[in-house]
């Protein structure tokens, strides 16, 4: 791996790279599938007639917690990009390994949550609180999951001798944006369905 | 460890890892401040746009700064900006289509063919006759009666629930108001269709009684 390696990048007529550009319209893509989401649980927010209603079941400190667990993780994942890009290559599999941790963290919380509120009495089909709740925050923990395979594929393939190749700064990038996105759409889903009063 | 030669024909962001710790504890600040915002006890309207403006914050700078959009080419920016305007737009229509539409026709001609449509504008003497649930009326039937054909094909014969929840004392936990509301006006996003056309007040209440406290 020596100097030379930006041979290969590719050229378009747009100038940018064609697989970052599609990372980013598949994020605009999800904006609309998340805006659903949100939007279905605000149509059906305070429409439920039995309960347990949002305020018997949800849990904000223990969110929150879950919710600082994200966040930094969006931070180790920057810095994992940062690692990428200045060939620092130990801080970038340290970096992506403190992301998955965090990503597996969130999701244990969320596990915890789920099972939680099912001992309680809610579930997809108690109310329309239950069915908006498990769908939009069950997507998004899907995404978590998607995520934390996404860069543990990352972190094997930084682990073959050719590491990730010439191209190393774009699939880290690449996956970077990804999950900064996973993280906004949770911002967005904690301000509305946590700390918005019910 | 290879310090390569890309740092300079690259074009990263210029933000240091001093610096992108420093945006990551900012994030962490703000978390916090909504966390107290959302204890705080303020009115609901400045305790909401409050918060509504600090997760706006947030998500600014995770886009602008933890995903470089700032330092990026502007087409990634446009694009990304139209799909969360997309996103706007739709989140606006769904709500004001849904939220401010107390009478839904589609529920009302999906559920309520089961009421009979004469008799609309007669005058509704039937109350005061019983405080008690016992004797109670709705349109000159007994509650109960009422309930078995007209709500029942819903809520099950013995108020156990199927397409509509369960009214049982039990479960019913919410105010009067709240039930009075739900027959008189229905549930927009759900099957159930707004009373208010074909029963009075006291025949609403002498239903949230009934199903309120009377056992099935």
């Amino acid at each position: 791996m020596a100097a030379g390696t930006h041979e290969v990048e590719h050229h378009t007529s747009l100038g940018v790279d064609n697989r970052k550009l599609l990372m980013w319209i598949f994020l605009a893509s999800e904006c609309l599938f998340f805006g659903t989401l949100i939007s279905t649980y605000l149509i059906f927010k305070g429409q439920s007639l039995v309960g347990p209603f949002p305020e018997d079941v949800l849990d904000i400190p223990l969110t929150s917690l879950s919710t600082f667990v994200l966040l930094m993780s969006s931070l180790t994942m920057v810095l994992a990009v940062y690692g990428a890009q200045h060939g620092r290559l130990g801080m970038m599999k340290a970096m992506l390994l403190a992301t998955i941790l965090l990503g597996l963290v969130f999701l244990g919380f969320q596990v915890y949550e789920f099972r939680h509120f099912g001992h309680l009495g809610l579930n997809l089909t108690t109310n329309q609180f239950g069915a908006s709740f498990f769908v939009a925050t069950g997507f998004h923990g899907l995404h978590v999951g998607v995520g934390v395979l996404y860069l543990i594929s990352l972190l094997f393939g930084s682990m073959r001798r050719n590491g990730l190749g010439s191209e190393r700064a774009l699939w880290v990038d690449t996956a970077g944006l990804y999950w900064h996105f996973v993280d906004i759409v949770w911002i967005v889903i904690f301000t509305v369905v946590y700390l918005i009063p019910h | 460890m290879e310090h390569e030669a890309l740092a300079h024909h690259e074009e990263h962001p210029p933000t240091t890892i001093r610096q992108y710790v420093l945006i990551g504890v900012i994030l962490a600040v703000i978390t916090l401040i909504e966390l107290w915002l959302s204890y705080s006890g303020l009115p609901d309207g400045v305790m909401i746009a409050g918060l509504l403006g600090f997760s706006a914050i947030k998500f600014i700078i995770v886009v602008a700064l933890f995903m470089h959009l700032r330092f990026d080419s502007q087409l990634f920016t446009r694009l990304f900006v139209f799909g969360l305007a997309l996103a706007a737009v739709l989140l606006i229509s769904l709500i004001s289509l849904f939220a401010f539409d107390h009478r839904d026709s589609r529920t009302v001609t999906a559920a309520a063919p089961t009421t009979p449509p004469a008799a609309h504008g007669e005058a509704p003497a039937t109350g005061g006759e019983g405080e008690d649930t016992e004797g109670a009326t709705v349109r000159d039937q007994p509650v109960a009666e009422f309930f078995a054909a007209n709500c029942a094909a819903c809520h099950g014969q013995n108020r156990e629930g199927v397409v509509g929840p369960a009214l049982t004392p039990a479960r019913l936990t919410q105010p009067d108001e709240f039930y009075f509301e739900t027959i008189r006006d229905g549930r927009s996003g759900t099957a159930m269709p707004p009373w208010g056309g074909q029963l009075d007040e006291q025949d609403i209440n002498a239903l949230v009684t009934f199903i309120k406290t009377v056992e099935p």
